[in-house]
């Protein structure tokens, strides 16, 4: 073992600091055996904290050597090295063979059994010594040299003992103000991690190589690549890319969703701007923009949180925003789809609406009127084989099919391209017109099935049809991407259709409420008629004067039930009072049963008393037995003071012997 | 006694054989030495319509086999005023008394027991008594007192000993009368412990018929003694004579 060889050489070279330094330890640290019992106890847990946080404290440990104490470090990580061999030594020397061994087999693995990197196993041999200062009495006590420890005089020694005791404390000292800074130096890096390494860079410059190392080592850990990030300066750009992506491949995602959704939120505001300006029609279709918009908003903002999380360096793996996220998103997947829905019911309200707007002239839409039914009916022809869970499940892979066109969306344009054909040829106002009546006349059957739930659906949203509309025709307008990615969520939309159940819950209400009074019926039908403000505001009037007065009925219904109530209760304790008058007419009519009719038990045998209870019949048969076995088999007396004859008597003229036959 | 003087005294089945009836019966026989108790034993006296005083013994079956038997219901003891009894393992002379008052002056009880120390009582009893004849020997020889014994009506035999039936056999080869009758107790532990007192019972009924012996009758002294049994027969018995 050259290690031994070298470690013996060095230790015989400087023994006589060796022995300083050993008493220096003594003196210094373990003044009294109970002191060194509570310094080993408080120093073991830091310890073994320490040694966990072992290879995080390592880097910011060499960068302040390495930047400022080069020179005092090195003369003293030389001391520490020997220091520490002459550890190893002493408790090798002393014979521990199994002790021996096991240090050995420590340090192989400790340090990875690199015996040919002496100045980085110096370095880390300085921080094992560190690490396990203070750990145990008997690296310092009974070495090999104890002879000599109870011969020396301490008298040459105290100034060498105190030269040590300084060093050794301002080391301690200086590590734990590192550790701090070093903790410190890492947040910063971790918050700007774009803008950073400036100062560090040259500090930094020997170091890429092993960050680079550990980098590939950890990139599958989120948590390492926020330790090694301050290295990237000195990546290229696309391994830059590869690390992030690595570590975190939601991220670039999330940044082209974090864009479209701004784009889309600035659509809808202009939208709902317009149309709250332009039609006095679109209340309730309003609620629905509103919705949308508020969500979109919300799904910026998370995502910008998470930016801002990243941007720091805190870890997001189990962070709630996360959640957030991903539930914002299933519900835009829910609006996209019901976007999808409403847009051939969009078309006629937008015809409306267009028609007004152009009246008025005030705004003028780029999109003709062709462009917005060829939109919705593609994605018509593609409900067949989709489902609104289904789209659930897509939403986590929707972003990568944002950034690449799959064939599926190719097919689409191909058969949109189609479509649009035909329906110029058909025009529009055919398709859509026939549809209103027949949206009226559906609701009025509240036929059962598919058909049904659809046009109710329709129902509800009509008024919402008019700026859902003209949001389509400029989405639609901007990119083709766009259209593509709804259809490719709404893609299992012609699976047999369900619509959540919250829809299914209202439109169920609505019914039931629809069979009850025709007060809502009617309501219902100004809705469908697509009617204008005038007669849903005179509906509404009726509505709450009919609810007042319901509620006058209501009112008065539980003021009759109370008096009612409280009439039946003063009857009853009245009729306490009128009781005994009760009995007596009862004396008079009806006579009393006798004693024998209450008492009487019909056809059932009477049973004894004693037997009846089977546990007691036992007892009396035992108590039976005994008594007979008494006559067979007589038990044997005692005799108990002097004889005064039998109590039982003396029958002469028994005879009980067994007699035998001759 | 309890009872004071409503004590009566009626004779026993058994002749010899009194039981006094006050306020618990006991068995009793009527006292050879008047005024004397031979074992702290208690004493009823009765006077007669002449005014002469009768004094009885108070016969304790806790001490007395003989005595247990006849409470235990045996048919006949043999034992009577004026019968010649050979007594084997007479002990400390507690029954041998209460057989001498049985007997009387009319008959005579040889008592054997080898044992010296329960001897010296025996023969302190017999000092007082005439008709008791001590012997202290083995029970096993009896051609050491065949000087002293003639010929006997009755032998009773309590000498506890696993060949008492030969003991009993060899005695009344040479003292029993053809035709006489005899009493042993046998105690069940001393004969065998690892059967049922009834088989030991039994096997030394078959012993002694092996013997000449003809039991007639046995009696257990149960409430008394644990796993003791009395067997009554006779010996030598003449063969009936056909009508």
């Amino acid at each position: 073992m050259g290690k031994g060889t070298k470690r013996q050489r060095k230790a015989v070279r400087s023994s006589a600091k060796n022995h300083s330094t050993n008493d220096a330890f003594r003196e210094d640290d373990i003044d009294d055996e109970i002191d060194a019992f509570h310094k080993q106890r408080d120093v073991v847990p830091l310890d073994v904290n320490g040694e966990s946080e072992d290879e995080d404290l390592m880097e910011p440990v060499f960068d302040f050597e390495g930047i400022d104490e080069d020179d005092s470090d090195n003369s003293r990580s030389d001391d520490d090295g020997e220091e520490s061999d002459g550890v190893n030594d002493n408790i090798k020397d002393k014979g521990f063979a199994a002790k021996i061994a096991r240090q050995a087999k420590y340090l192989r693995q400790k340090f990875g059994g690199d015996d040919d990197e002496m100045d980085d196993h110096e370095e880390e041999e300085e921080e094992e010594r560190k690490a396990i200062w203070g750990r145990r009495k008997s690296l310092y006590y009974n070495a090999d040299n104890v002879d000599y420890e109870l011969q020396s005089s301490d008298e040459d020694l105290p100034m060498e003992e105190e030269a040590e005791v300084l060093k050794i404390q301002r080391e301690k000292a200086k590590t734990l103000s590192m550790e701090d800074f070093g903790l410190e130096n890492n947040e910063q890096d971790e918050s700007d991690s774009d803008r950073q390494n400036d100062m560090h860079q040259d500090a930094l410059v020997g170091k890429t190589a092993m960050g680079r190392r550990s980098a590939v080592d950890d990139d599958n850990s989120y948590q390492n690549y926020e330790e090694i990030k301050k290295d990237f300066t000195d990546l290229s750009k696309e391994e830059q890319m590869d690390v992030v992506y690595s570590s975190a491949p939601e991220l670039v995602g999330l940044l082209a969703e974090l864009n479209d959704a701004l784009d889309q939120v600035q659509e809808v505001k202009s939208i709902v701007h317009k149309v709250g300006e332009t039609t006095e029609t679109g209340r309730v279709g309003m609620h629905f923009l509103e919705v949308k918009q508020g969500l979109l908003l919300t799904y910026c903002q998370s995502i910008s949180f998470y930016l801002l999380l990243k941007s720091e360096g805190h870890p997001v793996r189990d962070h709630p925003v996360i959640a957030r996220l991903v539930e914002i998103k299933n519900l835009l997947e829910k609006m996209k789809q019901i976007d999808v829905n409403f847009h051939p019911q969009l078309e006629d309200t937008a015809i409306n609406s267009l028609k007004n707007v152009l009246t008025r002239g005030n705004v003028s839409f780029e999109v003709k009127p062709v462009t917005t039914g060829q939109q919705p009916n593609p994605i018509k022809d593609f409900e067949k084989g989709k489902s609104s869970q289904d789209a659930h499940k897509t939403s986590a892979s929707q972003k990568k099919e944002d950034v690449k066109m799959g064939l599926q969306s190719l097919e689409m344009l191909k058969v949109r391209e189609n479509l649009e054909a035909k329906l110029k040829k058909k025009g529009i106002y055919n398709l859509t017109k026939p549809k209103t009546e027949r949206v009226v006349n559906d609701v009025r059957k509240a036929v059962n099935g598919q058909l049904e739930t659809l046009d109710d659906f329709d129902d509800e949203i009509k008024h919402t049809a008019v700026k859902n509309l003209e949001s389509s025709q400029k989405l639609s307008q901007l990119v083709g991407t766009k259209a593509n990615k709804s259809k490719i969520v709404s893609g299992d939309d012609d699976l047999p259709k369900r619509d959540d159940i919250g829809e299914r819950r209202r439109r169920h209400e609505l019914r039931v409420l629809a069979r009850a009074g025709a007060v809502d019926d009617s309501d219902l039908m100004e809705d469908e008629d697509g009617g204008l403000g005038s007669r849903s505001m005179d509906v509404k009037d009726q509505d709450t004067d009919e609810t007042g007065e319901s509620e006058d009925e209501f009112y008065k219904e539980v003021k009759r039930q109370r008096v009612e109530k409280l009439r039946a209760k003063s009857e009853k304790y009245s009729g306490t009072l009128a009781v005994p008058s009760f009995v007596e007419a009862e004396t008079d009519g009806k006579r009393q049963i006798t004693y024998q009719m209450e008492k009487n038990r019909g056809l059932t045998r009477p049973r004894k008393k004693l037997t009846k209870n089977p546990r007691k019949k036992y007892r009396h048969k035992h108590q039976k037995q005994l008594i007979r076995r008494k006559g067979q088999v007589r038990d044997i007396r005692k005799p108990t003071g002097p004889y005064g004859g039998e109590a039982t008597g003396i029958n002469t003229s028994v005879s009980r012997s067994i007699r035998f036959k001759s | 006694m309890k009872g004071g003087s409503r004590v009566v005294v009626q004779p026993h089945r058994h002749d010899g054989v009194f039981v006094a009836k006050g306020k618990e019966d006991a068995l009793c026989t009527k006292n050879m030495v008047p005024g004397e108790a031979v074992y702290g034993e208690k004493r009823v006296s009765v006077q007669n319509e002449d005014g002469s005083k009768v004094e009885y013994r108070v016969w304790n079956p806790f001490r007395s086999k003989l005595a247990a038997a006849i409470l235990g219901g045996v048919d006949n003891i043999w034992i009577a005023p004026g019968t010649r009894v050979l007594y084997l393992g007479a002990a400390s002379g507690t029954t041998v008394s209460h057989v001498s008052d049985i007997v009387g002056p009319t008959g005579v009880v040889y008592a054997v027991e080898f044992s010296h120390r329960s001897g010296r009582d025996l023969v302190n009893m017999a000092k007082k008594r005439t008709n008791v004849i001590p012997i202290i020997e083995d029970a096993r020889h009896p051609a050491r007192y065949r000087m002293l014994v003639g010929m006997v009506d009755v032998i009773f035999s309590d000498v506890a000993q696993p060949d008492q039936a030969r003991i009993l056999a060899l005695n009344a080869s040479y003292f029993l009368k053809n035709g006489g009758h005899f009493v042993i107790s046998i105690k069940a532990n001393c004969i065998d412990s690892t059967v049922p007192a009834e088989a030991v019972f039994a096997q030394e009924v078959k012993k002694l018929q092996a013997e000449q012996f003809k039991p007639s009758e046995q009696v257990t002294l149960e409430p008394f003694e644990r796993d003791h049994a009395c067997v009554v027969g006779g010996y030598r018995m003449p063969k009936k004579q056909k009508v």
